[in-house]
C-alpha cells in the first residue's frame, strides 16, 4: 500500500517535471526565433531597430523637470513683445497684434469708414462694403467698434490695372484710427504685377489683418490672415457617379517666366479621351513672339471643346496654378461639382483655417503631375459621391455670393476673438455650415438640431409649450384655457410657458386651470411680436410647440406632431399650412391660404420646431426683419418658415387632415383677431416679397404630402388605432 | 457536502502512516516542483521580459556596442532650420511616389555612438528610455522599412528629445554625417523640450537644414504649417504654444490676455459639454498622446495623410471615439436635395414566366406620367422571353435582361440600363397600384431620395416570451419596414445591395429564395439611421379579400420563416437598424372635402 502511494507520488512528480520541461520547450521556439532574427542581422546590416538592454535614462533628467522654472525665465508675452519689434507685421498673431477689449466690451462689431469724396470704388468692393453694413455685425460708432473696414478700395493692387488706387500710402496712414493697422481688416483679390506677382499691396498694411485671394502658405499668417477665393448646380447624385470625362482642364499656357512649368507640361497627360488637358498660347499682345512648337497643334485642339460643357460633364476638374496661385478655375469647378484637383504647391486654400478641404478637392503635387491621371482614376467611386457632394455644400454655404464670402470671412475672425466659443470643425464642414451654426448658442453640438446622427444620440423626449397670449383673460371658456389643459394631457409635455403680450395686467394665479405639469407665466418684453421666438432661458427641453392663445388642439394632434417631430429635428411640423407661389403678373411673390395641392409653409400658431431656431431668429435676423414683424405685429409665422427652410433647404411638415385651427376661422367667437383684419393678407404679401429679398433668393420650398397615422382613416375597427381622435375633425 | 467530508477524513488518516522522513521528503519535492512551476509560468505571462531577458543573455546587445564615430571639428555644420520650409518646398515626394496602399515607409538609421575629437560624447544621456520605445514603436509598425533605398522618410537615431543634454554645434554635425543627409531632406527629428537659456526658442536650437520636426511647445511663429508635426509636451499650459494637431473638442484655449476671465469663460462652459470635452479628451490621450509609440505613430500617420491626402483619414475619423463611431450614421446621400421632376424613373419588374400578368403590369405602369424607362429582368433561364412583337406597345422605353441565375437579388443589380436616380422595384403581379398611386410614391421619393418608399408597411417586434424578434404583418400602428413589390429607392442603393451586403445575408436569401426585400430595409436603415416612408392607406398587394396579407405568405411557416430572416440580420449587422415610426405619406388634399378634379392625385387607391 506505502509502495503503491510511493508510485502514485513519484507518478505525479514525473507529471509534474514532464509539464515543466514541456512548458520550457515553449521558449526554446522564441529562443530559436530571435537567433533567427539575428542571422538576419548578420546579412543585412540595417536591422529593425534592436531592444536594448541598458538602463535607458529618461530623456528629461529629474533635476530638469521642475518647469517652472524652465519657464519662468521669459514670459511669452515678453518674448512676443520682442518679436513683435523686431519683425513687425509679418510675424502678427491674433494674441500680438489684435486688441481684444473693444470686443470684449462690445461684442463683435464692425465699423465701416465713411466714403470719401471723389474716390472710386470697384462694385466688387460697393458689395463687400454693402453686405457688412447689411449684417448684423455691423456698428456706425467706431468707438463700439472690434473690427475696422477701410472705405479705400485695396482689392485690385496690380498697379497694371484700371481698378489700382493711387497713393494709397499716405491715405491710409492719414486716417484718423488707422492706429498701425491694429483691428483693421484690408480685403485683397490682386497683388502684384508681371512679372513675378508678389503678394506685396504696395502699402504698409501695418498690423492689419489680411483676408486675401490666392495666398501662399508662406505670407499666410496662421489664425491671423484669411484666405478668400476669388469670385449649386448639383441637383442630384446619379449613379455610378462617373462623368463623360475624368479629368479636365482648359486655359491659357504661360511660354514663360512665372507660373508656366506646370502648364507647360500638361500635353503630356492630356489624351483626348478622359483625361482633356488643353491649353492656348493666345493671349497677350505679342504671343506669336514667344511661342514654340507645340502652339498651333495646342490652339487648334484647344478651339475643339466647349468650356462650360467640359466642366459640367468632368468627373475631376484640374486646378493648375497660373500666374498668381489661385485661379478662378477653382470655384467654377466647385460651383460645377466636378471635384477639383489642385496643383497650386503653396496655395493656402481658401478658408483654410475652417474647411477641411480634402472632403471636397484633390490635392495633387505639382512635382508629380504624371501620376495625376493614375490617382484620379484611383479615387473609389463612394468617395467620388461624398466628394462632390461637398463641393456642393461647401460652395452654397461659403462661396456663392459676395455676402457669404464676406460674412464667413467675420466670423472666422469672430470666432478668434471669442475662442472659447468657436465653432468646430464639424460645425463649419457639414450641413448646414458655420454660417447658420452659432457657437454663442452652445458649444455642444447634441444641442443643435443639425448632429443627432452623426453624434449618434437623439433630441430629448419632451417638448416645452410656448403660448402666446394677446386678449385679457375674461371668462372661464376661453379658448387660451382649453388649449392649455389638452397640452398639458400629453404624455410629451414637460412644461407650459404662457408668454403675456397682453396690454392688461399678469392675471391672477389662480385664474389659470391646475395642470400636471409646471406652467410659467412670462411678461412679454416690449410686447412685441418677435419675443415669441426669444431664446428664453426656461425653455429646457429640445423641442417647443409653439401655440396661438385660440388654437384649437387636441392631445391626441399634439402626440402625434410630436411624434412626427422626433424623425426630423432639423424642421418644422405643425399643422396649419400655406403656400406661396410666383405671381407673374405683379411679378412677385404671392401668399395664400387656400386649400391647395402643396404648401410650404406651416404657421407657428400651432407647430413643433427646435428650441435652436429661437436662437436664430434672435441673432441672427437682422434688426430691419424683426422690425418690420414687430411693427406690423404680423409675419412672425412667415419669417420664421423663411429662416428653417433657408438653414434646411427643405420644407416643413404638415401633419394630419386638420386644417381649420382656430376658434375664429369656425366662426364660433366674435372676437375681433388679427385674422379678421383684411389688411392683415395684404401685409403677408408684402412680408414675403421683404423677407425674400434679405435672403437673397426664396429659400421656401414645396412640398406635396403630409403625414398621418398609419392607420389614418382606414376602414378597420377604430379599437385598432392609436390616434383615434385625430380623425374626428 | 458528505463527499468531501469524507475525502478530508481520510486525508489526514494517509500522512500519519508515512514515515516522517518520508514526508519531509516529497513536501521538499512537491515544493520544488510548484516552485518550477509558478517560475515557468510567470515567464510566460511575461512575453517582454522573457524577449529582452533573451536579448540580454543570447544577444548581448547594449547600446555600449555601437559603433564609435569621431567627429572633426571642421566636419559638415547644417544651416540653420529654414522657417519658410513646406512640404512642396523642402520635401521629396519623389521618394515616397505612387503606391497602391497610400503608405510612406520609414528607415531608421541604425544606433551610432558620435564623440568628438577628445572622445567627449555628444549628448549627456545618450539614447533615452523615451527616444528608445519610440523607434521601438516604428520599427513595429508597417511604416517601417529596413532597406535604405526604399524609404520615403529617414528617423535618425540620435535623440534629441531634450536639447539641454546636447551639446548643440557637435549633434548639427553628427546630423550632417548621416549617409542620406542631403541637407536634411525627408529626415524627421522628435524633439520634446526645445531651447535652452537665455531666450528659450519655442523650436530646437540644433542647425538642421530642412529637417521635418516633430516638436512640443511650438509657438505659432516656429511652428510651420503643414510641414512640422505638433506632439505634446508636459509643461504649462502658455497662450503661444501650438495645441497637438487641433482639437476644439477637448480643451479650451484661453489667451493670456483674458486670464483674469478664465473662472468666467470657464464656467459658461455647458455641463453636458464639459462631460463631452472630459470623454474626448481622455480618448485623445488614450490614443494619441498616451505613449512614446501613440506619439510616434501618430506624427507618422499625419506625414502620411500630407503625402497622399485623397487616402487621409477624416477630421471624424482623427476626433470621434469609437463609441461615437459605433453609434453615429452619416447618410452617404448627405446633401439635402430635392431631385428634380423632371428625369422621372425607371420601374424594374423582376419576373420569372408569368407573361400574362407581366404584360398587364408594364401596361399599367406606363400610365404614370414621370416613369422614363421600364426595365424587365427575366430571371428564368430555361425559357426565353416572348418575342419582341409581342410585347405592349408603351411610349417609353422597354428593355429586356436575362439573368445568369434565378435570384430574388436580381431586382436590385444596378443594371447600366437605368438611367435614373430613381427606381421603382415591382413584382409582376402587382396590379392593383392605380397611375395615382404611383406617381405620388415618386413625389414622396423625391423629397426623401435617402429613404426607401413603398407601399404595405410592416414591422418587426421583440417577442418577450421568445426572447428574439418576430416579423409582424397585423394592422398595426407603426411600421419599420416596407416591401420592396413596389417600392422607389434610390440607385446608390442597388450598388450598395449588391456589392457591399453582408456574404452571410446575401448566402440566406439564396438559399431561403425569401426576406430580399428584409435585407434591403436592413441596409438602407443601417446606412443612413432612417426609417422607411410607406405611402397611402395601402396595406397588401394580393388577394384583397382574404385575411392573411402576404400573397405567398398564406402560410403560417412562411411568416415564421420572415420571423428568422429579422433574427439572423440582426446578428449579422451586430445590431437592430431598423426604425419605428408612426407616420404614413398621403397627399396634402386625401380624404378632404374637395372637388376631386382639383386634387392633384384622387385616386389614390384602397387598402
Amino acid at each position: 500500500m506505502q509502495a503503491k502511494k510511493r508510485y502514485l507520488i513519484l507518478l505525479s512528480a514525473g507529471a509534474c517535471l514532464a509539464l515543466l520541461s514541456y512548458l520550457g520547450g515553449v521558449r526554446l521556439p522564441a529562443a530559436s526565433r530571435s537567433r533567427r532574427d539575428r542571422g538576419r542581422n548578420a546579412r543585412r546590416p540595417d536591422q529593425p531597430w534592436p531592444h536594448f538592454s541598458d538602463p535607458l535614462h529618461l530623456f528629461l533628467p529629474s533635476d530638469q523637470t521642475d518647469t517652472e522654472e524652465y519657464n519662468l525665465h521669459v514670459s511669452p508675452r515678453q518674448k512676443r513683445d520682442v518679436n513683435t519689434s523686431v519683425y513687425r507685421g509679418r510675424r502678427c498673431r491674433v494674441d500680438s497684434c489684435f486688441d481684444f477689449a473693444p470686443c470684449q466690451k462690445n461684442g463683435f462689431k464692425v465699423y465701416v469708414y465713411p466714403q470719401q469724396k471723389g474716390e472710386k470704388i470697384s462694385e466688387s468692393y460697393q458689395n463687400i462694403l454693402a453686405t457688412i453694413e447689411g449684417s448684423r455685425f455691423y456698428t456706425s460708432d467706431p468707438g463700439q467698434a472690434c473690427l475696422f473696414i477701410l472705405s479705400l478700395d485695396t482689392l485690385d493692387r496690380d498697379q497694371l490695372s484700371p481698378q489700382y488706387v493711387h497713393n494709397l500710402k499716405t491715405k491710409v496712414q492719414n486716417l484718423p484710427l488707422w492706429n498701425d493697422g491694429r483691428n483693421h481688416l484690408i480685403f485683397n483679390l490682386y497683388s502684384g504685377t508681371w512679372p513675378d506677382y508678389t503678394e506685396d499691396l504696395g502699402f504698409d498694411i501695418g498690423q492689419a489683418m489680411l483676408a486675401k485671394a490666392s495666398i501662399s502658405t508662406e505670407n499666410f499668417r496662421p489664425s491671423f490672415d484669411v484666405s478668400i477665393p476669388l469670385s449649386g448646380f448639383l441637383k442630384y447624385n446619379s449613379i455610378p457617379p462617373l462623368r463623360k470625362y475624368a479629368l479636365v482642364f482648359k486655359g491659357k499656357r504661360y511660354l514663360t517666366g512665372i507660373g508656366s512649368d506646370t502648364r507647360n507640361a500638361l500635353h503630356h497627360v492630356h489624351n483626348a479621351e478622359d483625361v482633356v488637358l488643353l491649353t492656348t498660347c493666345k493671349h497677350g499682345k505679342d504671343w506669336q513672339r514667344h511661342k514654340d512648337a507645340r502652339c498651333d497643334a495646342d490652339n487648334a485642339e484647344y478651339d475643339k471643346y466647349d468650356y462650360k460643357e467640359m466642366l459640367h460633364n468632368s468627373t475631376f476638374c484640374l486646378v493648375p496654378r497660373g500666374r498668381r496661385l489661385g485661379s478662378f478655375r477653382f470655384l467654377e469647378a466647385l460651383q460645377a461639382a466636378c471635384v477639383p484637383v489642385m496643383l497650386s504647391n503653396g496655395w493656402e486654400l481658401p478658408f483654410s483655417e475652417i474647411i477641411d478641404w480634402n472632403t471636397a478637392a484633390v490635392i495633387g503635387d505639382e512635382r508629380l503631375l504624371l501620376q495625376i491621371p493614375t490617382t484620379v482614376r484611383s479615387i473609389h467611386q463612394d468617395k467620388i459621391l461624398s466628394l462632390r457632394q461637398q463641393t456642393q455644400f461647401l460652395w452654397e454655404a461659403y462661396f456663392s455670393s459676395v455676402e457669404k464670402i464676406v460674412l464667413t470671412t467675420l466670423e472666422i475672425i469672430q470666432d478668434r476673438v471669442l475662442e472659447h466659443g468657436s465653432r468646430s470643425s464639424l460645425m463649419w464642414n457639414s450641413h448646414p455650415g458655420g454660417l447658420f451654426a452659432l457657437p454663442q448658442y452652445s458649444g455642444y453640438l447634441g444641442d443643435f438640431p443639425f448632429y443627432y446622427a452623426t453624434l449618434g444620440i437623439k433630441p430629448y423626449p419632451k417638448f416645452t409649450a410656448v403660448i402666446h397670449a394677446v386678449s385679457p383673460l375674461v371668462s372661464q371658456s376661453q379658448p387660451i384655457l382649453k388649449l392649455l389643459v389638452a397640452v398639458a394631457k400629453s404624455q410629451y409635455c414637460s412644461q407650459i410657458i404662457v408668454l403675456w403680450n397682453c396690454d392688461k395686467p399678469l392675471p391672477a394665479k389662480h385664474r389659470w386651470p391646475a395642470t400636471s405639469v409646471p406652467v410659467i407665466v412670462i411678461e412679454g418684453e416690449n410686447k412685441v411680436m418677435s419675443s415669441r421666438f426669444l431664446p428664453y432661458e426656461t425653455i429646457s427641453t429640445d423641442a417647443v410647440l409653439s401655440l396661438d392663445e385660440d388654437t384649437v388642439l387636441s392631445t391626441t394632434e399634439v402626440d402625434f406632431a410630436f411624434t412626427v417631430w422626433q424623425s426630423f429635428p432639423e424642421r418644422i411640423v405643425g399643422y396649419p399650412a400655406r403656400s406661396h407661389f410666383w405671381d407673374g403678373n405683379k411679378e412677385r411673390w404671392g401668399y395664400t391660404s387656400k386649400w391647395t395641392n402643396d404648401y410650404s409653409m406651416v404657421l407657428t400658431g400651432a407647430a413643433i420646431y427646435h428650441r435652436y431656431y429661437h436662437h436664430l431668429y434672435t441673432n441672427y435676423l437682422p434688426t430691419s426683419l424683426k422690425g418690420m414683424v414687430d411693427q406690423l405685429a404680423n409675419c412672425e409665422d412667415i419669417l420664421m418658415n423663411f429662416l428653417v427652410s433657408a438653414v434646411t433647404k427643405l420644407p416643413p411638415i404638415k401633419v394630419t387632415q386638420k386644417k381649420q385651427y382656430k376658434e375664429t376661422m369656425m366662426g364660433q367667437s366674435s372676437r375681433a383677431s388679427r385674422w379678421a383684419d383684411p389688411d392683415h393678407f395684404a401685409q403677408r404679401q408684402t412680408c414675403m416679397n421683404k423677407f425674400a429679398s434679405w435672403f437673397g433668393a426664396m429659400p421656401l420650398v414645396h412640398s406635396r404630402m403630409r403625414l398621418d397615422p398609419i392607420l389614418f382613416k382606414d376602414q378597420v375597427s377604430i379599437l385598432r388605432k392609436k390616434y383615434r381622435d385625430i380623425e374626428r375633425l | 457536502m458528505y463527499a468531501s467530508g469524507k475525502y478530508s477524513s481520510r486525508g489526514p488518516a494517509l500522512i500519519p502512516r508515512m514515515k516522517t522522513k518520508h514526508r519531509i521528503y516529497y513536501i521538499t519535492l512537491f515544493s520544488v516542483v510548484l516552485l518550477g512551476l509558478i517560475a515557468t509560468g510567470m515567464f510566460q505571462f511575461w512575453p517582454h521580459s522573457i524577449e529582452s531577458a533573451a536579448d540580454w543573455t543570447l544577444d548581448k546587445r547594449s547600446v555600449h556596442d555601437a559603433p564609435l564615430v569621431r567627429l572633426s571639428v571642421s566636419s559638415l555644420i547644417p544651416e540653420r532650420g529654414d522657417l519658410s520650409c513646406r512640404m512642396h518646398t523642402c520635401f521629396d515626394v519623389y521618394r515616397c511616389g505612387y503606391n497602391p496602399k497610400n503608405r510612406i515607409k520609414v528607415y531608421i538609421y541604425p544606433l551610432q555612438k558620435f564623440v568628438d575629437e577628445l572622445g567627449v560624447p555628444i549628448s549627456s544621456t545618450g539614447l533615452s528610455r523615451e527616444y528608445n520605445d519610440l523607434l521601438s514603436a516604428i520599427s513595429d509598425s508597417d511604416f517601417y522599412t529596413d532597406d535604405v533605398t526604399r524609404a520615403c522618410l529617414f528617423i535618425p537615431s540620435i535623440d534629441v528629445l531634450n536639447q539641454n543634454s546636447l551639446r548643440i554645434r557637435e549633434t548639427a554635425q553628427a546630423l550632417a554625417m548621416l549617409p542620406r543627409w542631403d541637407k536634411g531632406m525627408n529626415h524627421l527629428l522628435f524633439n520634446m523640450l526645445p531651447g535652452g537659456p537665455p531666450d528659450y526658442n519655442t523650436a530646437l536650437d540644433v542647425p538642421r537644414d530642412r529637417v521635418l520636426l516633430a516638436g512640443g511647445g511650438f509657438s505659432t511663429w516656429t511652428y510651420r504649417q503643414g510641414y512640422d508635426v505638433s506632439i505634446p509636451v508636459y509643461s504649462p499650459l502658455s497662450a503661444d504654444v501650438e495645441l497637438p494637431e487641433r482639437q476644439p473638442g477637448a480643451s479650451v484655449v484661453i489667451p493670456e490676455e483674458k486670464l483674469s476671465e478664465m473662472y468666467t469663460i470657464l464656467k459658461s462652459i455647458p455641463h453636458r459639454q464639459v462631460e463631452e470635452m472630459q470623454r474626448q479628451a481622455h480618448w485623445f490621450w488614450e490614443a494619441y498622446f498616451s505613449s512614446m509609440k501613440a506619439i510616434g505613430l501618430t506624427t507618422l500617420q499625419i506625414i502620411n495623410d500630407r503625402i497622399y491626402p485623397y487616402a487621409a483619414r477624416t477630421y471624424e475619423q482623427w476626433n470621434n471615439p469609437p463609441v461615437v463611431k459605433w453609434s453615429s450614421v452619416n447618410s452617404p446621400l448627405f446633401l439635402p436635395l430635392i431631385p428634380p421632376r423632371a428625369p422621372g424613373f425607371t420601374a424594374v419588374v423582376l419576373t420569372y414566366d408569368r407573361v400574362e400578368s407581366l404584360f398587364r403590369v408594364i401596361t399599367e405602369i406606363s400610365k404614370v406620367p414621370s416613369l422614363a424607362k421600364l426595365l424587365v429582368v427575366w430571371n428564368n433561364q430555361n425559357k426565353s422571353p416572348p418575342e419582341e412583337s409581342l410585347w405592349p406597345k408603351i411610349g417609353v422605353p422597354l428593355k429586356v435582361v436575362r439573368t445568369k441565375e434565378n435570384k430574388l437579388s436580381n431586382r436590385f443589380f444596378p443594371y447600366d440600363e437605368i438611367e435614373t436616380e430613381a427606381v421603382l422595384a415591382i413584382d409582376d403581379d402587382i396590379i392593383m397600384l392605380t397611375s395615382d398611386e404611383l406617381q405620388f410614391g415618386y413625389e414622396v421619393w423625391r423629397e426623401f431620395p435617402d429613404r426607401l418608399v413603398g407601399y404595405p408597411g410592416r414591422l418587426h417586434l421583440w417577442d418577450h416570451e421568445m426572447g428574439k424578434w418576430k416579423y409582424e404583418s397585423e394592422w398595426t400602428n407603426e411600421v419599420s419596414m416596407v416591401l420592396t413589390g413596389a417600392a422607389f429607392y434610390h440607385k446608390y442603393f442597388s450598388y450598395v445591395y449588391t456589392y457591399k451586403m453582408p456574404l452571410d445575408i446575401k448566402n440566406w436569401e439564396y438559399t431561403h429564395m425569401n426576406c430580399e426585400d428584409i435585407a434591403m430595409n436592413f441596409l438602407v436603415a443601417n446606412i443612413t439611421g432612417k426609417a422607411p416612408i410607406k405611402v397611402t392607406p395601402r396595406k397588401k398587394f394580393k388577394c384583397p379579400e382574404c385575411t392573411a396579407i402576404d400573397g405567398l405568405s398564406l402560410d403560417q411557416t412562411h411568416m415564421v420563416e420572415r420571423s428568422e430572416c429579422i433574427n439572423k440580420f440582426a446578428s449579422v449587422f451586430g445590431t437592430m437598424p431598423l426604425k419605428v415610426v408612426e407616420h404614413r405619406a398621403d397627399p396634402v388634399l386625401y380624404k378632404d372635402d374637395f372637388p376631386e378634379k382639383l386634387k392633384s392625385f384622387p385616386n389614390i387607391g384602397s387598402l
